[in-house]
């Protein structure tokens, strides 16, 4: 038996956050055993867009060795301490959905199990309100969360709003100084090799570019899409159809979260950048056109898209990969672009394929995104499926099909507020639970193993939490403080 | 709160499945003031046949509050740090499934791909010798993994083996103390709600009637109330399990007290050696299509390395799992909910596994269809889960010396399994999963153990060349052989005479 060629060469068709991330990531991890990389920067530029990331930034960010302060000052970024959302139970209606910890486990009892055994019922404002980033984001304040795992400064967590161009060309600095190469080009026809897998893609001129594995990070899935069994799997569709995006520049206070807005047919999503305020509009063209969705944002400068969510169930086919938007297209509220661009090349390392054939890698890779990639979506329909406004888009918007995962995650929340066991989360359970309990849905019943903890001292114990949260926020330092000093050179502590 | 709150729970059978859930309740549901009985009879025998156990367990009595000294004497415990497999691949052929990985820890290619590319065990000698559990094992000796991450003397864990019997008696004790009273009877009837079909009350022989919220069957593989009152139904996974009878045999403890179970494959099943403190169960599983019954006690007898302390206990079961295992007010935990065979010392596992998602979902209000449902697709993936597993030692085996091993290899196996094996053969990667009991170490070690080596692994293993990778292998193996070396011996640990003394009082 000839020992299997590992892979002397991966060519990433498309830039972007997902192609420079996947190639950074890679360039930076796979030292001594890493193929040549090529990204071949092809495409039109998508709508000027934005990232609002999860935490799990960080560890990506880690990864490649990117401080937060150069990621910040590079992108005129902000720290994002989690998720504002308005008027999505009605108007006037608000609760905050914050990253980290929200108060602290008994052994098997949640802590909202804990908030319900004491007011037989759990309120979101309540239970956002013991998680430090709840208390820092309302007084626009922020710092990184202390090391020492006794402080509680230690239980926050945060992602950041990033400009995607500048954030596209940090990442891309960080793949060229690992050696990997750039072609300003356009991918143009694909040539196969008899086996049925790609051999090279020509260039505009037709010159072609040959590699034992293709990264497919284009906007359109232009590569993949030409080898696919399997097609795109399109989400039921929700009236919200179409998105605005403009961005406005703005002085003042810089809020380290990001806000939706819900509105008569649509909702807004502002996104809170240095000196400017990213917009973003998903709305439903049957109940406004274009020209009323620039009325609302006040502005001409306006780009406009058709928006619809899904996916590819087998991104991976014979020698190439799909990540971005070529793989799936997720409603914003699941913030998780740059999150499935990390967990794509972890896992893609995890079963680096050879040159040859990599059936089985290919199909444990799509059998695992598949999972990841449904938790995301569901998390995302989630405040579609329960937000409680009145009007017939939004009543729609709540009768659109989710998947019976989805169906029974809500049901078994609803029963007794726990969060149905799944695989290959996106957002941890805290998270789930906030967002269900952000959108109102209160459970009825609580968890058993809570009945067994005595109510003054659980009463005592979550006042000396919400104390905590409250004091550890207080001795934060301000958002746009922290923001000032990274500008003129400083790191965060 | 509603009216329609649970109050009374009745457990239904005795055994380690209904005592442990018995001292779980009566533990963890202390806040909802339940009234939990359990009825169980002594004329009607326990299994007791899981007396291997896994690491799991640990955690169980831990959640208890159980001191482990105080366990280990009252169930006349040993340690066990491994299940050795023998004859299983080839006849002469033997591997260890250990708690815990090969290698060194931390490192972020498996070990065993590095063992492969190098030539696997022509050139750097058997995987087995890459495990601190597996040498320890080998030498007799035990000690407590340490505390600290960074050691690699923390990178194993243990379970035990026990007394069954003695192990559900401790319960009980542990139960009445919280208030958990037992009936003794045997039961006649079950009775239901017309409408609704929930059970109501249990007869007894001798007329007595108990009534209950919530029943939990743990009658064994009959499954008084969830099969024949609740009519669950049984996935049938004989085709793939085809062992369905088992004697148990109890010998005489030998010299040494080996941390290990071993399971040692035979002409169509196989036979376990679990050393306890004051005796070696022994048992033989086996698939009655293929061989029977006087010649199965013939082999079994056969293997027995001191003198027999009873007759026979012959058993007979249907590998696979009630398809429902929780119906409107009935749980069905241990054999009345599924049956696997002992192979990888799963059984206790599972009766855990039921009780832990019991506690989290166990109802305090009206009855709420979404609980049952977590209940039973949670239980599916551990069973389905275990199932691939133990297929998987019956499937991956080059011996054609009887019908029995003929149809193993050759039997179709679930899709799940194949492609966990294809995806190992072609690459050396175990499929990841959360959840479920067996983690990677475990897969790899036995998936090499069967014979199944990957035929490509990491391409990140070329940065270590050939002479390093071997030279760094070389070093481990004998800085592991010398680790255990200098461990106390397993009997030591145990300290006998102190047990022994502690059980006469």
């Amino acid at each position: 038996m000839t020992a299997p060629r590992p892979l002397s060469s991966l060519l990433i068709a498309g830039g972007g956050p997902a192609g420079w991330g996947f190639a950074a990531l890679l360039s930076q991890r796979l030292q001594g055993a890493a193929p040549e990389i090529s990204v071949m920067e092809t495409g039109a530029p998508t709508i000027p867009d934005i990232v609002s990331t999860l935490p799990s930034i960080r560890t990506f960010h880690a990864a490649l060795g990117l401080a937060d302060a150069d990621a910040i000052r590079r992108c005129s970024g902000s720290f994002k301490l989690g998720e504002r959302f308005e008027d999505f139970s009605g108007a006037g209606s608000s609760a905050f959905l914050p990253y980290g910890e929200i108060g602290a486990g008994i052994g098997p009892v949640r802590f909202h199990q804990q908030l319900a055994r004491l007011s037989d019922g759990v309120s979101s404002p309540a239970y956002a309100e013991y998680a430090l980033a709840t208390r820092a984001a309302a007084d626009n304040r922020f710092a990184p969360p202390a090391k020492d795992p006794r402080s509680f400064l230690s239980t926050l967590d945060y992602g950041f709003h990033l400009d995607a161009d500048a954030y596209t060309t940090l990442l891309r600095e960080i793949a060229v100084r690992n050696g990997v190469k750039v072609l300003h080009d356009e991918a143009g026809a694909i040539d196969y090799g008899n086996d049925g897998r790609i051999a090279s893609i020509r260039l505009t001129a037709g010159e072609p570019v040959a590699a034992d594995f293709f990264v497919d990070a284009t906007p359109d899935g232009r590569i993949v899409r030409k080898l696919c069994s399997g097609g795109w799997r399109a989400d039921p569709p929700l009236p919200f159809d179409r998105v605005a995006c403009m961005r406005r520049p703005q002085d003042g206070t810089v809020p380290p979260f990001t806000t939706n807005r819900a509105m008569p047919a649509g909702w807004l999503r502002q996104i809170p950048l240095a000196g400017s305020l990213h917009n973003k509009l998903t709305f439903a063209s049957d109940y406004l056109d274009d020209g009323q969705a620039s009325a609302m944002l006040g502005s001409d400068s306006i780009d406009f898209a058709d928006h619809a969510c899904g996916f590819r169930p087998a991104p991976w086919q014979a020698n190439c990969l799909a990540i971005g938007p070529a793989a799936w297209r997720l409603d914003p509220l699941a913030a998780a672009d740059m999150h499935l661009v990390a967990s794509a090349g972890e896992r893609f390392m995890r079963l680096l394929p050879h040159a040859g054939s990599s059936a089985a890698e290919a199909s444990e890779y799509n059998r695992l995104f598949c999972e990841e990639i449904a938790t995301a979506r569901d998390f995302a329909r989630l405040f579609q499926r329960c937000q409680s406004r009145g009007e017939p888009v939004w009543k729609a918007a709540r009768k659109t099909p989710v998947s019976n995962e989805l169906a029974h995650a809500l049901a078994l929340f609803e029963s007794r507020g726990r969060i149905a066991r799944r695989e290959n989360l996106v957002h941890d359970e805290t998270r789930w639970i906030a967002a269900f309990l952000a959108m109102g849905v209160r459970p009825r019943n609580h968890d058993p193993q809570a009945g067994a903890l005595g109510r003054r001292a659980l009463t005592e114990r979550t006042a000396r939490i919400a104390e905590m949260a409250r004091q550890s926020a207080e001795s934060m330092p301000g958002h746009d403080r922290m923001l000032a000093r990274i500008a003129a050179g400083g790191s965060t502590p | 709160m509603s009216d329609n709150r649970v109050r009374r729970v009745l457990i239904i059978g005795g055994g380690t499945a209904g005592w442990m859930t018995a001292a779980a309740l009566s533990n963890g549901l202390q806040g909802l003031e339940l009234d939990i009985q359990l009825v169980e009879s002594e004329t009607i025998g326990t299994v007791g046949v899981g007396e291997s156990t896994i690491p799991h367990i640990r955690y169980f009595n831990a959640s208890l509050g159980i001191d482990e000294s105080d366990f280990v004497r009252r169930t006349r415990a040993t340690y066990k740090l491994a299940i050795e497999f023998r004859d299983w691949n080839r006849i002469g052929d033997r591997y260890m499934h250990p708690f815990g990985a090969f290698g060194t820890p931390g490192s972020e290619i498996g070990f065993h791909h590095h063992w492969t590319r190098v030539g696997g065990a022509h050139r750097a000698g058997p995987l087995d010798a890459f495990s601190l559990p597996i040498a320890m094992a080998r030498r007799n000796r035990f000690a407590p993994p340490a505390t600290d991450p960074s050691s690699p003397l923390s990178t194993y864990s243990y379970a035990y083996q026990f007394d069954a019997g003695l192990y559900a008696r401790y319960l009980r004790e542990y139960a009445e103390t919280r208030g958990v009273t037992r009936t003794e009877g045997r039961i006649r009837e079950i009775e239901l709600q017309q409408e609704s079909g929930f059970a109501e009350a249990v007869i007894l022989d001798d007329g007595r009637r108990i009534a209950a919220d919530f029943f939990i069957d743990c009658s064994g593989f009959r499954g008084l109330v969830i099969e024949q009152a609740m009519q669950a139904g049984y996935d049938d996974w004989s085709h793939w399990l085809p062992c369905d009878r088992a004697i148990a045999l109890p010998s005489a403890s030998t010299d040494e007290f080996p941390p290990y179970t071993r399971a040692t494959a035979l002409e169509a099943g196989w036979a376990w050696r679990i050393p306890l403190q004051h005796r070696v169960g022994n048992g033989h599983v086996y698939a009655s299509a293929f061989m029977d019954d006087s010649r199965a006690e013939a082999l079994l007898r056969e293997q027995l390395e001191g003198e027999p302390l009873a007759q026979p206990n012959r058993l007979r079961f249907l590998a696979g799992k009630r398809r429902q295992q929780w119906v409107r007010n009935c749980v069905s935990i241990g054999l009345s909910s599924g049956f696997l065979e002992p192979l990888e010392s799963t059984s206790i596992h599972l009766i855990q596994a039921a009780i832990g998602n019991l506690l989290d979902l166990f109802p305090t209000g009206a009855w709420d269809p979404a609980d049952t449902a977590e209940f039973n697709r949670i239980m599916d993936v551990e069973y389905t889960r275990v199932r691939d597993f133990l297929i998987l030692h019956y499937k991956a085996t080059s011996r054609t010396d009887t019908e029995f091993w003929v149809y193993c290899r050759n039997m179709d196996i679930p899709d799940s399994l194949a492609s966990k094996i294809e995806l190992f053969r072609e690459r050396g990667i175990v499929a990841a999963y959360e959840h479920g009991v067996f983690l990677e170490p475990s897969w790899v070690a036995v998936m090499i153990g069967q014979g199944i080596l990957p035929e490509r692994t990491d391409p990140r293993c070329l940065a270590y060349p050939d002479d390093r990778a071997l030279a760094a292998m070389a070093g481990l193996r004998s800085d592991l052989a010398a680790r255990a070396e200098s461990m106390p011996r397993h009997t030591a640990v145990l300290d006998l005479d102190a047990a022994a003394a502690a059980a006469a009082v």
